[in-house]
């Protein structure tokens, strides 16, 4: 079987999955700080996005705006590796 | 790392030095794994696989030492299995160039042992954001209860805001919604527009201490989690206070359970000399304690031997006893090699100076003549008539004739050993 392509990251995507990966657990109000965002708004759409693609894992609630700051983002500590040749081959 | 030149240490510090440093390493798997968030040691499940990355480099190093690739008195071996151990198992590199290789079929068991891990790492995630939703919305009513309190907070925001407008817009527009959601619905909506803007900061909440938005009482209760804590430290002193009423070990049985690990040691196939030695060394200081009515009976020199029995008779069965039923029953263990059969009989005629007055030690010395095989109960047969020259009276000279030759029927072996016991178990008077 052909191994999943690498999937396409914007800078945005890329900033928030090198914060993930740097802190292995964070939560959505320290994810926004750390990637100079105001609005929740806009991360809530990229973290939905990651999650979608097997990149991260959340816990918590990620549709709600004013309680995203509460949710934990983090990865699968065994898929750390994966994650950091995903960021490698983007630079 | 040469393991050959290694100290050698008792078996039990050798655990306890793989314990250790496996604790520091699974601390630093957590790390890596869940993170340094505040309150992550107070979630059950983090402590459980704490416990497992502990367990794991216990579980190979005494399973190493089964294999005979390491042994468990070996201080390198200690420390190199303590750190290295997901090396050892995966059989990649090892640190100090090392060349451990678990045994087959370990390795699969890493595979299926990381996805648990992950599992629990997903489990104590939940649990995080759990907790920290709670703490937000605890937070969010104690400020909004006190309107001080919301405008010390809406200060705080301010000062660190990096888009004061922003916030303001937001808070206008949360203002405007006060006539359809209720006042109070929106200055709860509001205090928590201005506590999500704070959370972002790293110690938020220390900062919000500082400035008197949450009292000290809170900060330490609910932030910290100390309540937590004290519901952790009274369940652990209770279940302390109660394992320590009920198990606490008399100085009896902490000399039973050395008598116990000694001879194990003994009997351990692969031990290596030195360890050998230390254990003979221990049991010879077990089977002399200084409280041994019948040892003190027998120093203080004045007593007849009959005294002495009776002493001995009359006391209860010490470590000594102890001791050498261990070493005895160890005998008749099937498969011990005829160099720990030696052993054993060597440890046991050093202390034959409590064979005079005390016949206990070659009583149960013949119940080793129910060995299965014929070449320890020859050696032992020999003991005993050995034993038999520090003694005034002799046995029946058939008894000390008896070869213990191959094809002793049962019935012959029981006879005989009723009439060893019943030999010894008549003072045993010191030959002039």
């Amino acid at each position: 079987m052909a191994p999943n392509p690498a999937p396409q990251l914007d800078e945005l995507e890329k900033k928030v999955l090198a914060a993930v990966l740097e802190r292995s657990l964070i939560g959505g109000a320290e994810l926004t700080h750390r990637v100079d965002l105001d609005d929740p708004n806009q991360l809530i759409a990229v973290v939905r996005k990651l999650q979608a693609q097997d990149l991260i894992e959340v816990s918590g609630d990620v549709l709600n705006e004013t309680r995203f700051p509460y949710a934990m983002i983090g990865i699968r500590p065994s898929a750390k590796e994966y994650l950091y040749s995903i960021l490698k081959q983007q630079v | 790392m040469e393991l050959n030149v290694s100290p050698d240490l008792e078996a039990y510090y050798c655990y306890a030095i793989v314990m250790l440093v496996g604790a520091l390493v699974a601390a630093g798997q957590i790390r890596q794994r869940i993170g340094e968030l505040p309150g992550i040691w107070l979630i059950g499940r983090t402590w459980w696989l704490f416990a497992l990355y502990v367990a794991i480099p216990f579980a190979l190093f005494w399973l190493l030492d089964r294999t005979g690739a390491v042994s468990d008195t070996s201080f390198f071996a200690a420390v190199l299995v303590g750190f290295g151990y997901e090396r050892i198992i995966t059989g990649g590199s090892q640190p100090g160039g090392a060349t451990l290789q678990a045994p087959t079929g370990m390795s699969q068991f890493w595979t299926p042992f990381t996805a648990y891990a992950d599992r629990i790492a997903a489990v104590v995630r939940n649990q995080a954001a759990r907790k920290r939703s709670r703490l937000a919305e605890q937070v969010i009513s104690f400020v909004a209860a006190d309107t001080a309190r919301v405008a010390l907070l809406e200060g705080l925001a301010k000062r660190f805001a990096s888009n004061v407008q922003s916030l303001e817009d937001r808070l206008r527009a949360i203002d405007g919604t006060s006539e359809t959601r209720g006042a109070t619905a929106a200055a709860e909506a509001r205090t928590r527009e201005l506590y999500n803007r704070m959370l972002a900061l790293p110690d938020a909440h220390l900062l919000m201490k500082d400035e008197g938005v949450i009292t000290g009482m809170f900060y330490w209760r609910y932030v910290k989690g100390l309540n937590a804590i004290a519901k952790i430290a009274i369940v652990v002193l209770v279940i302390g206070v109660a394992a320590l009423q009920a198990f606490l070990p008399s100085e009896q049985r902490v000399r039973e359970s050395l008598a116990d690990y000694y001879v194990w040691r003994i009997s351990k196939t692969n031990s290596t000399s030195t360890d050998q030695f230390r254990a003979r060394q221990e049991l010879y200081a077990l089977m002399h304690p200084k409280s041994d009515a019948s040892a003190q009976t027998a120093r203080a020199g004045s007593s007849s031997p009959q005294e002495v029995a009776a002493a001995a008779t009359k006391s209860p069965p010490g470590i000594t006893d102890y001791t050498t039923e261990k070493l005895v029953m160890l005998l008749r263990q099937p498969g011990l090699p005829m160099e720990r059969v030696d052993l054993v009989l060597q440890i046991l005629l050093e202390n034959r100076d409590t064979v005079v007055g005390n016949p206990r030690m070659p009583q149960r010395l013949a119940e080793a003549l129910r060995s299965i095989n014929v070449d320890a109960r020859t050696r032992v047969h020999e003991s005993l008539k050995f034993l038999v020259e520090y003694c005034k009276d002799a046995p029946d000279p058939g008894l000390m004739a008896w070869p213990s030759a191959k094809g002793d029927a049962t019935a012959d072996l029981e006879r005989k050993i009723r009439a060893w016991r019943d030999y010894w178990a008549k003072p045993c008077e010191a030959r002039s």
